[in-house]
């Protein structure tokens, strides 16, 4: 199991896995820094080595996951993480799907409209992920700011009211990569379909790492948050 | 996969090597023994699909062979001390000390995927497909047992093994499948309601 240090240089990290490289984006981290170590670029742009470390290390493993280590980093640190996760799935990695399915779909000559269906789907699934996005953004992440600003939340509201909910959106991607694998005649154009279908396994690969991050993390963060107000 | 893994080996340096690696091979509870009779006598419930790791001895032994025959979802490796076991009777699963941590993996994975234990031909059965149209169309697992006339119990049953041979678990997808196989007649309905 390789651990990545403060002393790695980029083009390791990313000759590793190159998974990654959305992953340093995420903290305000380009390419082109020469030579230049992970820890001195931190401090150059004034990232938490550590915490990026934490990150990295625990999406590049998954045996990897110091809860404890990690759980000693502000909620504001992991909100802001988690947000700009949100921020490339929506601005991103939907597109990029989308983009793709719909070349797919006029890749298909056969006139069976197969992956219509495979659409009408899809858009299901997103309007779920969407909503479940939404709640994060619009409920839960400002109820966790006001925790840690005010010592205060909304009384009415505790953490668990936000239910895992993780777990069936995505039971739908992975329906989805496995009809397409299984099912769907192929009358489209493979490398498009290749194409496809590695954009839905990496990001099956994201919110695995997004969802652990929540649950494990965050959410234990927040119900100690919520023992020393409440009581 | 293996739900649990048991090694049974009088010398502890053995049994924590062994744990270590396939703790975190399988990812699933590994408990150590020193003597057989420490396991038979733990109480410990041996679930569904498990290992567990043996010396030549211990293997031979009628009171273990009835264990192994009480336990039909554990399988059973006899540990060597060299590669090749070199003697006429070579047990069907085995590892040795020589064996990488990987070859040591590779072979108790085989036993998981042996072709004659994978997943049953992935045919529905027509109890399934009739389980299916119903779910298609909308129906809850309730509405489901009431319309075919069995438990509800039954009906979650059914949808289990449809998900495991199709490899789809949800709703829709299932919907989504039924709609593909023309398992439903679509003509007179808009399928974006049904997904």
């Amino acid at each position: 199991m390789q651990i990545f240090t403060k002393n790695t240089q980029v083009i390791d990290l990313v000759e590793t896995n190159y998974h990654l490289l959305p992953v340093l984006n995420r903290f305000g981290i380009s390419l082109g820094n020469r030579e230049m170590p992970l820890g001195e670029i931190c401090a150059s742009i004034h990232v938490d080595i550590h915490f990026l470390l934490a990150i990295i290390n625990t999406y590049h493993n998954e045996d990897y996951f110091p809860e404890k280590e990690l759980q000693a980093f502000s909620p504001t640190l992991i909100l802001d993480y988690l947000q700009k996760t949100h921020v490339y799935y929506l601005e991103y990695v939907l597109p990029k799907i989308e983009q793709l399915l719909d070349l797919l779909m006029k890749s298909d000559t056969s006139g069976k409209h197969q992956l219509e269906l495979i659409e009408k789907f899809y858009l299901q699934y997103k309007k779920e992920l969407l909503q479940h996005i939404r709640e994060e953004e619009e409920v839960v992440f400002p109820y966790i700011s006001s925790l840690l600003q005010e010592g205060s939340g909304n009384a009415t509201y505790t953490i668990h009211t936000f239910e895992k909910e993780h777990s069936n959106i995505d039971i739908k991607l992975h329906d989805l990569k496995n009809m397409v694998i299984k099912y769907i005649e192929p009358v489209y154009d493979n490398n498009i379909c290749n194409e496809f279908l590695i954009t839905l396994l990496r990001f099956e690969r994201d919110l695995v790492d997004h969802a652990r991050i929540e649950d494990k993390i965050l959410i234990p963060q927040v119900l100690q948050l919520e023992r020393e107000i409440h009581g | 996969m293996a739900e649990c893994v048991y090694i049974i080996h009088d010398s502890s340096i053995v049994q924590l090597g062994l744990a270590a690696i396939l703790q975190r091979h399988f990812n699933c509870p590994v408990r150590t023994f020193d003597a057989f009779q420490n396991l038979f006598s733990s109480g410990e419930t041996i679930h569904g699909t498990s290992v567990v790791i043996t010396g030549r001895e211990l293997s031979l032994r009628p009171d273990f062979k009835n264990f192994l025959t009480e336990h039909p979802g554990l399988h059973a490796f006899v540990l060597f001390d060299q590669a090749t076991p070199g003697e006429p009777e070579t047990p069907e699963h085995f590892i040795s000390m020589d064996h990488s941590p990987s070859e040591i993996c590779s072979r108790i994975d085989r036993v998981f995927s042996n072709p004659g234990e994978e997943k049953q031909a992935s045919e529905l059965t027509s109890r399934e497909i009739e389980v299916l149209k119903l779910l298609a169309m909308g129906n809850s697992n309730k509405e489901i047992a009431a319309k075919l006339f069995i438990s509800t119990h039954t009906v979650i049953s059914h949808r289990k093994n449809i998900s495991e041979k199709l490899s789809i678990r949800s709703a829709s997808g299932l919907t989504v499948y039924a709609v593909l196989n023309n398992y439903i007649d679509t003509s007179n309905l808009d399928i974006g309601d049904l997904i």
